[in-house]
């Protein structure tokens, strides 16, 4: 077996020279076609065993599931509102004991917060701008599946516009299903200036990896966005969690990028965006969009979001995969 | 009453049958009550779903215990400790089994009789009409209503009253033309009676919890990557199948597999670990070459 996708690497151009190893194994009872697992389980191949993932209540909190667990190193599980707290209480914890000379500088870890969006968007983000606002060194990892998953798709505030789940159904008066727009976390976390944050897509393994490698010789907040392709709760069949993820960003929806000490880069620009109802088109959430009538003027709305944001870019960065 | 007991995994659509007969029993008079219940689990999960059909309104709530009538979806779950379709069967409980065998096969299982087993394919009932496997739902349910002695018109109303309304009227149609496919299936079998006595319910004395504190109570697990010894090998309905001479050992399907159910041979090739490996499909939709086919599981 190899080691972790070596972290003395910068940077990786091929598929190939992501790790063999797996630091996040099967047996746990996450969906089959997870695309939020997908994500996990690239970044934890930069991440190596030497981490501490905080969990925030959700989805992921299956994965270690008594007495089962499926990492190489530790999880703690925490209330939906405090995964950011409970990250700075173990690293505090870690720097305390390795000051007193208690714990060797090679055991120390990584700490690293697994949080849903409803966590992230909604509930715990309070806890986060604080540990932002203090400089805390660590990860934050949301896999956006964006609704409340664990209990049955409610929406929550990372939703877009368009997409129906349990609490924002189609009716008379909400045509469109969800009303509200999605809530720009990428930009909210910027706003506090941490080290690094980033978008990542788990059908882009290349540019995922090469931000995680990144992130490692950052100290501060390295807070990342996963899109995060849900089978069970966007409703398509799990193989298509991959195509999903794909069209996310070709069609301009999703925007891979990064800020480094708060200045963006966006890391992949396609040369030219297909049409937003290629992502939409397929997924059960928005099906209401297209039957039993076409919905045009949400799908315009939709599709101007997207022309409006992008009408800001002006970086022309190639291929990533 | 009636009491109908549905066993699937998350995803075969279960709730959705357990519903199904409710409302097709509502339909037929009855007083109805149905309830799902799932683990703190996912798609491919073992999962159960109740239905009561009575004549007098309906006190009791939650699990059902002794079924009458106990449907299940996938055959894997007979092993499932989690899952456990017989408990509370007794000689006059009656099961509809979703499976490739025969019946007879099948027994004997647990205290069943042998003449109250039945056993048809519906999964290749419901590929063949809806080319869709949710659409199990709408098999099981309504075979389950006719068991119980209800009608066709009674089941196709249960199955449009429950079918999602976004569902495109190609798909509706679909559905209801598996529904009949499914009730003419069941119609040789004997209609399931109400039995006459009730037992009476047995009384069991509640256990008090003594308090421990948190050190002593919460969970902690002091193992690493023990997660392998719970296989999901049995969520699959279809396996993926390498070709291996199709392959051009790209990675793609390694990198994107979720569950790293995928590993590398010394050779690049891709080894799927069976014993854990889902059943998503991703591997085969995913790679370029067509390397892997997806093949109905056979257990
Ligand atoms: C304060 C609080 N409210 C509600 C819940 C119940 N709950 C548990 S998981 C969950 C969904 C979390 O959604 P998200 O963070 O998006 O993660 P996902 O389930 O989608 O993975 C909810 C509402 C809770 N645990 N704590
Ligand atoms: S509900 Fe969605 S996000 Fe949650 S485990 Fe299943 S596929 Fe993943
Ligand atoms: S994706 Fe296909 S061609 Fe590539 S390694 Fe996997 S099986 Fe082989
Ligand atoms: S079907 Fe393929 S991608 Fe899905 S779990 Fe199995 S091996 Fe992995
Ligand atoms: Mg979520």
């Amino acid at each position: 077996m190899t080691s972790p996708t070596s972290p003395e690497l910068e940077s990786i151009q091929t598929l190939k020279q992501i790790a063999r190893e797996e630091f996040i194994l099967p047996g746990t009872s996450i969906c089959g076609g997870c695309g939020g697992l997908e994500a996990l389980r690239l970044a934890a191949k930069v991440l190596g065993p030497q981490t501490v993932f905080v969990n925030a209540a959700g989805c992921f909190t299956l994965l270690a599931t008594f007495p089962y667990t499926p990492f190489k190193g530790s999880w703690l599980y925490t209330t939906m509102a405090s995964a950011a707290a409970g990250a700075q209480g173990v690293r505090d914890a870690l720097d305390v004991l390795m000051a007193r000379g208690k714990l060797p500088a090679k055991d120390d870890v990584e700490v690293v917060v697994v949080a849903g969006d409803g966590s992230t968007y909604d509930i715990g983000l309070s806890a986060t701008s604080g540990a932002i606002f203090r400089g805390l060194n660590f990860w934050y990892f949301c896999y956006d599946n964006e609704s409340y998953g664990n209990t049955g798709m409610q929406m929550s505030s990372s939703t877009p516009y368009g997409a129906r789940t349990a609490t924002t159904p189609v009716g008379i008066h909400s045509q469109a299903g969800t009303e509200h727009g999605k809530k720009d976390m990428f930009e909210i976390w910027r706003a506090h200036r941490p080290a690094y944050v980033a978008t990542v897509s788990p059908r882009f393994p290349i540019d995922l990896t090469n931000k995680f490698l990144k992130a490692k010789t950052l100290r501060g907040a390295k807070l990342f966005l996963a899109h995060a392709p849900c089978p069970t709760g966007w409703l398509y069949d799990p193989e298509r969690t991959a195509d999903y993820a794909r069209l996310a960003v070709e069609t301009g929806m999703f925007a891979l990028k990064e800020a480094v000490d708060g200045v963006v880069t966006h890391t992949y620009v396609p040369r030219r965006h297909r049409p937003v109802e290629e992502y939409l088109q397929g997924q059960g959430r928005y099906r209401h969009l297209f039957e039993p009538t076409r919905n045009d003027a949400a799908l315009r709305q939709i599709q101007d979001q997207v022309d409006r944001y992008w009408a800001g870019v002006h970086e022309t960065t190639g291929a990533a995969r | 009453m009636l009491r109908i007991r549905f066993h699937g995994r998350g995803g075969q659509g279960m709730k959705t049958a357990s519903r199904i007969l409710g409302s097709a029993g509502f339909h037929a008079g009855w007083i109805v009550q149905d309830s799902p219940v799932y683990g703190a689990e996912r798609r491919g999960a073992p999962m159960s779903a109740f239905t009561r059909l009575a004549r007098e309104p309906i006190r009791e709530r939650g699990v059902i215990a002794s079924p009458d009538l106990v449907v299940i979806a996938d055959e894997t779950l007979l092993a499932d400790l989690a899952a456990q379709p017989l408990l509370g069967c007794d000689t006059r409980s009656t099961v509809l089994m979703n499976t490739r065998k025969q019946s007879a096969e099948l027994s004997p299982l647990g205290a069943v009789s042998r003449e109250a087993i039945f056993a048809a394919d519906f999964t290749a009932l419901a590929l063949e009409t809806t080319q869709s496997l949710a659409s199990l739902s709408v098999a099981l349910g309504v075979a389950a209503a006719r068991l119980l002695g209800l009608s066709l018109s009674e089941a196709l109303a249960g199955v449009t009253d429950e079918l999602s309304p976004h569902l495109s009227a190609e798909r509706q149609a679909k559905n209801v033309a598996l529904a009949q496919v499914a009730y003419a299936r069941a119609e040789g079998w004997p209609i399931i009676q109400e039995r006459q006595t009730t037992d009476s319910p047995t009384l069991v004395t509640l256990v008090e919890v003594a308090f421990d504190p948190p050190t002593v109570a919460a969970p902690s697990i002091y193992a690493i990557s023990n997660s392998p010894e719970r296989k999901t090998g049995n969520w699959r309905q279809f396996r993926p199948v390498l070709h291996a001479e199709l392959c051009t050992r790209c990675w793609i399907c390694f990198v994107r597999c979720p569950e790293a159910a995928i590993a590398l041979d010394a050779h690049d090739y891709p080894v799927v670990d069976y014993d854990q490996c889902k059943g998503c499909l991703l591997c085969v939709h995913e790679c370029p070459t067509h390397a892997f086919t997806a093949e109905q599981e056979v257990r």
